[in-house]
């Protein structure tokens, strides 16, 4: 813009601003970067990059679905080390169906003194330790194993506590991860979620008569934050540690 | 045998569930095993002995083995207290004694003079009125008597009393010897079966193939066990005395002027940073007589959380029959050295850290500190993946 025509602008806007008051008009700051979504890497390249920002968001509720060996609790088990990556990261395993197995969480690379493993007596347990231990703000990472083990009749209790979850988990830097099963729906939880990965597995990763591990397609049912609809397929190899693809 | 020695060996068969049931006499007519707070079976009954229960397998694997089996929490069961009255009845009849385990003990018989049959009854009746049913082996050194207090145990009898011990040794199955599951397959590979064809095999080939533990259970087998009875070292105690004018049944009260005594017997010791491991009461009732009571901690402990604790467990453990108490004394038992920690090499946050454990001990407290838990590699190259780690809870 011309200097005179700049100067004419600026006489205008400070005089209007004397007469009807500084925010009658002003100018809108310069553009600036986006800022990025805290977030867990899920540690498989391919499926950060397709979540657009760089994993499963903190502070949201998360959903991890799929059958018995689709990989759900091994993808569940390297966000654990990913979130731990932090130096102080505290991270906690709500075992539910008490099948947790620490020495294959170690396997993934799960730090065990700084995991919490919570045994609750029943599914009620369950999740008032949820919102507890969410409402502290204190955990990197919680994971849920699983809604699959929660009792008939304690839909309406999920939802409810579902909702106060909503709430509070907005206010900490906790990613919560619940860990479903696709025959089982929660309609709450499918709402409330801020992503929703389905797992399903695909085949064998084989080596002569060996197997060596498996691949799994993921498929992003639901992203607030982002593109839904992408589908990844993630390779998961047995070598006495478990690695995901590219690490 | 070539050492002067007589040794008794005295045990109450599956001891932890013995008491178990006299605790709650509705625990009979299922097989029964008692877990530990590592999720380990610490004491199995007969039935589920016998379904292939053992001590320090995990609770899936039992639960797995023995279906029907009642798996209940050690913890709710006077176990270490009923061992620690089990030695407390016994020590008075030998001149050494040495605790072997869950409801087990040597007696070192070999300076009494007399009717040794007469004795052995004389044990298991002092055993039988705490209300458990003994079995005694004796011979000539602790391998032998052991086998012989198995024998008689497993057979439901008092007294296995072998006249020639090498002789009732070499009798007996091979498994009895304390070798691992490795060296037991190796034997029962070479058709050895029994402790006397174990006893003769060449000293230098059992030295070669199953190295120096081999070569010592080889000479258990030949009766060469020249182990003395070592007694336990017992850890000095403090006790107050409390004597009331007129006969005190409040509850409250009592607690307070035993948490007062017990406060100045402690202060001395957390200056030297010591801890005890048992509070134990001696309640004098109004009809005359006296009552004990006691508490064991699970780790030694001198805090005054702790101790108010196991003050009032002890009290409540007291039978009171409608009598009020005229005269407590109180012992602070089994005083040793505070432990060290052990330090973490990951520095928490400490704001982290305290909000957790805020949020933690009000939800242990809610929920139980067993619903909360870290587990640790212990064994990594256990073929068992539920061998590789052990758990601890979160402590209040």
């Amino acid at each position: 813009m011309p200097f005179r025509r700049q100067r004419k602008l600026d006489s205008l806007v400070t005089r209007l601003q004397a007469q009807y008051g500084p925010r009658a008009i002003h100018r809108d700051p310069p553009p600036r970067a986006p800022a990025p979504i805290p977030h867990v890497s899920t540690t498989f390249p391919a499926l950060d990059a397709a979540l657009g920002i760089g994993g499963l968001p903190r502070g949201r509720i998360s959903e991890i679905s799929g059958r018995v060996t689709s990989g759900k609790l091994t993808l569940a088990a390297k966000i654990l080390s990913a979130a731990q990556r932090e130096p102080d990261a505290l991270v906690a395993w709500l075992d539910l169906g008490r099948t947790c197995d620490p020495d294959y969480l170690y396997r993934c690379g799960v730090d065990l003194e700084r995991l919490l493993v919570v045994r609750p007596e029943d599914s009620a347990d369950a999740l008032t330790i949820l919102l507890h231990l969410v409402e502290s703000n204190t955990l990197a990472l919680l994971v849920f194993d699983s809604l699959s083990d929660l009792r008939q009749g304690d839909e309406s209790r999920l939802a409810g506590a579902l909702e106060r979850l909503a709430t509070i988990v907005t206010q900490t830097q906790t990613a919560v991860i619940f860990l479903s099963d696709p025959g089982i729906q929660f309609r709450t939880l499918a709402h409330l979620a801020t992503v929703r990965l389905e797992l399903r597995f695909e085949r064998w990763i084989e080596l002569g008569p060996d197997v060596r591990g498996y691949e799994g397609q993921v498929k992003i049912v639901k992203h607030k934050l982002g593109r839904a609809g992408a589908e990844v397929l993630i390779r998961i190899a047995f070598n006495g540690t478990v690695s995901g693809y590219g690490l | 045998m070539g050492f002067n020695q007589q040794i008794a060996y005295l045990w109450v068969p599956y001891f932890g569930a013995a008491v178990a049931r006299q605790v709650d006499p509705a625990l009979d007519g299922r097989p029964l095993a008692l877990i530990d707070d590592q999720g380990r079976v610490l004491a199995a009954d007969a039935r589920a002995a016998g379904a292939g229960v053992a001590a320090g397998m995990a609770e899936r694997a039992a639960a797995l083995r023995c279906p029907p089996a009642a798996l209940l929490p050690a913890a709710r069961y006077p176990i270490w207290e009923a061992q620690e009255a089990f030695w407390a009845r016994i020590k008075r009849y030998a001149d050494r004694w040495q605790p072997d385990g869950l409801g087990c003990v040597y007696l070192d018989i070999t300076r009494m003079n007399g009717d040794l049959l007469g004795w052995c009854q004389a044990v298991a009746l002092a055993v039988r009125e705490l209300g458990w049913q003994p079995a005694l082996g004796t011979t000539g050194s602790k391998f032998g008597a052991s086998v012989a207090g198995q024998v008689a145990g497993g057979n439901a009898a008092l007294l296995m009393m072998p006249v020639t011990q090498r002789t009732f040794l070499a009798t007996q199955p091979v498994g009895t010897l304390p070798l691992d599951v490795d060296a037991l397959t190796q034997l029962s590979h070479l058709g050895i079966r029994t402790l006397g064809q174990f006893a003769r095999l060449p000293p230098a080939g059992v030295l070669a193939r199953f190295g120096a533990p081999g070569r010592t259970a080889q000479r258990w087998a030949q009766g060469l066990d020249d182990r003395p009875v070592v007694p336990p070292w017992e850890a000095p105690e403090v006790s107050a005395r409390a004597e009331f004018d007129s006969p005190l049944a409040d509850r409250e009260r009592l607690l307070a002027i035993l948490g007062r005594h017990a406060e100045r017997l402690l202060v001395p010791l957390r200056e030297r940073f010591q801890v005890i491991s048992r509070v134990a009461l001696s309640v004098t009732r109004a009809d005359g007589r006296v009552v004990p009571a006691g508490y064991t901690f699970a780790l030694p402990a001198a805090a005054p959380g702790p101790v108010r604790f196991a003050l009032a467990t002890a009290l409540d453990r007291v039978t009171w029959d409608g009598q009020p108490a005229s005269e407590i004394t109180l012992t602070l038992a089994g005083i040793t050295d505070l432990p060290g920690r052990q330090l973490t090499l990951f520095d928490l946050n400490p704001d982290s850290r305290a909000r957790l454990q805020a949020t933690l001990d009000q939800l242990a407290a809610r929920f139980g500190p067993d619903a909360f838990r870290f587990a640790s590699l212990t064994d990594p190259d256990n073929p068992l993946p539920e061998r590789r780690v052990s758990w601890r809870t979160y402590n209040v």
